[in-house]
């Protein structure tokens, strides 16, 4: 059993390993001006502010995706992505140089899953699928906290966890992949 | 349980392969095939999900003929659309249906994108948004979708609850 205290020294760690990491600010432009863009990627993408392109799935470039719409089989496909859990201290791992946006999962039970990502100014925005990022939820409304917001079907409350995002919008630092063709309506 | 026909959401490199390996090609030729069958087919697909890819059916062109066209046709020009504007909403759960006219079926845009009665038609670079006094077009895709098996009862219940 890992402690606590060296779980957090290890994403300190993997967190410098990984280079600077940023909280990126919320810029829709970018991923809703460019039909490729905005058609091609999806809240897994946005979540952890990554283009691939190709629709990307948790587990996807570790080897193994969900086998089921549940909040545990996707957490752990992100884990095995590399995604962190939220430590304990409730604060997505922090050095000198950076610090890891805080990422909240949601899942549709046997349907889907969703994510959102915060921001610099303590709110949160995402991507639904294929349509534009945004940062209301489904009653239109900001934000505050995915765990209260209207989410429609996706009504199972995940938890949240950190993503080693970059300050630039699409170059999310962690390794994740998808295997879906671009689209570009 | 959702189910979707994982034979109508198949990606396209995977077509193609799959396509390529039954010819016995290999290499650039396996995709001439494929390629080929896209051009084809009138592609329609459900915006569902935010996450999982969404169900994909490909309609021949006569079905889309006597079953899509009309239900256009009775959609009319309403405005023209602002820089970015969409008819798909940005929020979780059903957001719309996407026609791409891959084969050029006369009568039909390129690419329209349906939600409700309105329609975000799109050719050559220009877009303009029409509507209908019904979401007459959007059942009867919807409808198609059901009878290839694309979807199922439980994904209707979340085209029902738009």
């Amino acid at each position: 059993m890992i402690s606590t205290a060296v779980r957090a020294a290890l994403a300190v760690a993997a967190l410098a390993m990984a280079g600077c990491c940023s909280i990126p600010k919320y810029e829709p432009t970018y991923w809703n001006g460019d039909s490729t863009v905005r058609c091609s990627n999806n809240c897994y993408n946005y979540g952890n502010n990554k283009r691939t392109d190709n629709f990307a799935q948790p587990g996807y470039a570790s080897g193994q995706t969900a086998a089921q719409m549940a909040c545990k089989d996707v957490w752990d496909a992100a884990v095995r992505d590399g995604i962190d859990p939220l430590p304990a201290s409730g604060k997505c791992p922090a050095s000198s140089c950076s610090t890891q946006d805080k990422l909240a999962l949601v899942v549709a039970p046997g349907h889907d899953y969703h994510w959102y990502r915060q921001g610099q100014d303590g709110m949160w925005t995402h991507k639904p699928g294929h349509t534009p990022a945004t940062n209301h939820d489904n009653a239109g409304q900001p934000i505050t906290d995915p765990a209260t917001a209207a989410r429609g079907q996706y009504t199972d409350f995940c938890g949240y966890m950190c993503s080693c995002s970059d300050a630039q919008q699409g170059k999310g630092h962690e390794n994740i992949k998808g295997g879906s063709p671009p689209c570009s309506w | 349980m959702l189910v979707v026909n994982r034979s109508r959401v198949l990606s396209f490199p995977a077509r193609a392969l799959a396509l390529g390996l039954l010819a016995g090609c290999a290499g650039a030729s396996a995709s001439a095939p494929a390629a080929a069958a896209e051009a084809r087919v009138v592609r329609v697909t459900l915006l569902l999900y935010s996450g999982r890819p969404n169900p994909t059916l490909d309609v021949e062109p006569a079905v889309a003929e006597a079953r899509i066209r009309p239900g256009f046709a009775a959609t009319k020009a309403v405005e023209s659309a602002r820089p970015g504007e969409t008819v798909v909403p940005s929020k979780l759960g059903y957001a719309g249906i996407v026609v791409e006219n891959l084969a050029n079926v006369p009568g039909l845009p390129r690419t329209f994108l349906v939600y409700r009665n309105r329609v975000e038609a799109r050719d050559d670079g220009k877009v303009a948004i029409r509507a209908a006094d019904d979401a007459a077009l959007e059942d009867a895709l919807v409808q198609l979708a059901l009878e290839r098996k694309a979807i199922d009862e439980k994904a209707l219940e979340w085209i029902r609850a738009r």
